[in-house]
């Protein structure tokens, strides 16, 4: 491995860990672990992700998302570490399953009741349930109250279950894939509704993709897992800032690669492309070689490519 | 939750009530006809002898009550079959199915609070199905109880749909039926294995209750019209010898060939057997015996399901999807 696990440097700690950072720390898994029938789906994820944030969480598939999106949510228990949401334990208990809301892959609704019952459904079941917000957004989809679930369109039944989510009026909304299945005027649609909920709303939000283009508008917080570790997890701004190809000659590459960490590295006869984390503000002395920004799909794939190399925050964790 | 658990279920149960409520119809019309009947038609006395007017009546209230009868016959293997299959095994089977529980699972309710409405609610629906269906046949049959003509409750016919064993049977079943559909987290399945569990079942115990208790035995060393008394459960009768050795009928029939001659049928061919040492046994279970008998069937049904029912629930309580 490289030097970028130094960053990793609660391996050996078993304390608690706490957030240091200025803003309260909305997710956070401590060597989380969590197996099935002898399969490890997630193994030794350690993060922590302030409030307010729109979180991305990218990975190819089978990389532990709905998994990892599942301890979040409190629908499963993990087998090792420990998650926690608002720095309260997730679990069964009514409190905290009142600050988080969960929209699941397939968008599960009752397809017998009405759209209205549905409505019903989420103010008998939830004491913090906000009545207006939830018909004033269905009012403004133009989604009738008296239709059955099961008559809507897969974008309408996405809405639906996306209001019953933020209407519930929790702190944290947890959705995975939520524009899987949708055609691409429905992935518009939900994702600019999502939008507007968490302009209002303060909302903090995890959702979950193997697409990084449908989320690069949307989310100012990254976190990558790959084979059920998590390979990055940052502000998008910053890693932007903090990655950048370099290309210039191939005889010159290999010294280039020494003096910093190469995520992805390809050389042609005469030219090499290095994307290269270098750091805000790293310059570069040699005239033959160029630097430019990358995009954050080159970023995540350079990166899942690469399933070594991590890039983690400095420690805004500290052992206490 | 209780509004989610009749939103969810209101269809088993209006469909359960309906199906109560024209069986119900049906047996007050039969039994009204036939309570009209008898007290037109019974016998001032009681019918020691075979007189043409008691014949007539017995055989009319036979007639009346066999009609409806084969049909009630018929309940104690569909009825809790049904309510497994349409009130247990859907009820969290299709949940997992089509994936609600992890939209319910992560409202602000506990899914203990949750499952406990849905168990509870559903639970004491059912036990009051069973309890409504045997409300509806006793009055029905203590129309026919009138004498000459003589309804046993204790009755291999009526001992299911009577007293407490037809909800003992229901809620069995709607909890076999839920702990199917949590193991195989499938609607059809669950159903079929709840149906076939609740058929193995009814064949299983259709003979056993008069293996219950240890029968009475009354030995007959002289001609008796009717060994054993009103109202109790038949179970065997045989031939002893003097010592005690038991004979079949035909073993019987052949070592008196001789002696007593060959028309069993006759008072004078008991005496004789009598006479050479034989005894009639007849095995039987006295009336007071009844709600015995239904509290045991109740516990061979209940206890096994309610283990069941138990993993079922710590299965599903237990925060894995």
């Amino acid at each position: 491995m490289t030097a970028d696990r130094t960053v990793r440097m609660f391996d050996g700690g078993s304390g608690e860990l706490t957030a240091l950072a200025q803003s309260p720390t909305a997710l956070e898994a401590v060597r989380l672990a969590k197996r099935y029938r002898g399969t490890w789906a997630l193994r030794d994820c350690t993060l922590s992700v302030p409030a307010g944030r729109v979180v991305a969480l990218v990975g190819p598939n089978g990389a532990g998302k709905s998994t990892f999106l599942h301890l979040f949510a409190g629908l499963i228990t993990p087998t090792r570490g420990s998650v926690r949401v608002f720095g309260e334990p997730v679990g069964q208990r009514a409190a905290a399953l009142a600050r988080v809301a969960f929209l699941a892959q397939d968008k599960p609704l009752y397809d017998g009741f009405t759209v209205a019952e549905m409505l019903r459904f989420g103010h008998h079941l939830n004491p913090g349930w906000d009545d207006a917000l939830a018909r004033q957004r269905l009012a403004e989809l133009d989604i009738p109250l008296n239709r059955k679930i099961g008559k809507l369109s897969g974008g309408q039944q996405a809405q639906v279950a996306l209001t019953i989510a933020v209407a519930k009026r929790p702190d944290l909304l947890v959705m995975d894939e939520p524009l899987a299945n949708l055609d691409p005027v429905a992935r518009h649609d939900v994702m600019r509704s999502l939008m507007a909920a968490v302009a209002e709303t303060q909302l903090t939000v995890v959702l979950s993709s193997h697409v990084v283009s449908d989320l690069t508008n949307a989310c100012d917080w990254l976190v990558v897992l790959n084979r059920g570790q998590v390979q990055i997890s940052g502000e998008v701004d910053e890693l932007l800032a903090t990655h950048r190809m370099l290309s210039g000659p191939a005889e010159l590459a290999d010294g280039m690669a020494a003096r910093m960490p190469v995520i992805s590295d390809s050389r042609s006869e005469r030219q090499a492309d290095l994307l290269a984390r270098t750091g805000p503000g790293t310059p570069l002395h040699d005239p033959r070689w160029t630097a430019s920004g990358v995009s954050l799909e080159e970023l995540v794939l350079a990166y899942l490519r690469r399933p070594d190399a991590t890039s983690l925050p400095r420690p805004t964790l500290t052992i206490s | 939750m209780l509004w989610l658990t009749w939103r969810q279920h209101r269809m088993q149960v209006l469909v359960t009530t309906v199906l109560l409520a024209v069986l119900g119809a049906v047996l007050l019309i039969n039994g009204a006809g036939a309570a009209d009947f008898a007290a037109q038609n019974a016998p001032a006395t009681d019918c020691v002898a075979d007189t043409p007017v008691c014949s007539a009546y017995l055989v009319e209230m036979n007639e009346r009550i066999r009609s409806v009868g084969e049909l009630l016959g018929w309940l104690p293997l569909l009825a809790p079959a049904m309510i497994g299959a349409f009130w247990g095994a859907p009820l969290l089977a299709r949940e997992f199915e089509q994936g609600t529980h992890q939209l319910t699972w992560t409202q602000s309710v506990t899914r203990r609070r949750w499952l406990a409405a849905k168990i509870v609610g559903l639970g004491a629906a059912v036990t009051l199905g069973g309890l409504a269906l045997a409300g509806i046949v006793e009055p029905w049959l203590a129309a026919f109880d009138v004498p000459p003509y003589n309804v046993d409750r204790f009755d291999m016919r009526w001992f299911r749909v009577v007293g407490i064993v037809p909800a003992a049977w229901w809620l069995s079943a709607f909890v076999l039926g839920m702990a199917a559909g949590t193991l195989f987290r499938r609607t059809l399945p669950a159903m079929a294995v709840t149906l076939a569990v609740c058929a193995l079942a009814f064949f299983g115990l259709l003979r056993a209750p008069s293996s219950y208790a240890t029968p009475e035995r009354v030995v007959q060393a002289t001609v008796m019209d009717d060994p054993e008394p009103d109202d109790s459960l038949y179970v065997d009768s045989y031939w002893i010898d003097r010592g005690g050795v038991k004979f079949t009928s035909q073993e019987r029939a052949l070592a008196l060939a001789g002696s007593c001659g060959t028309d069993e049928t006759t008072k004078k061919y008991a005496k004789c057997s009598f006479s050479h040492g034989y005894r009639q046994v007849t095995e039987f279970h006295p009336a007071d015996r009844f709600w015995q008998f239904q509290w045991t069937e109740a516990g061979i049904l209940l206890i096994p399901a309610l283990a069941l029912g138990g993993v079922a629930v710590r299965r599903t309580l237990r925060p894995r999807i």
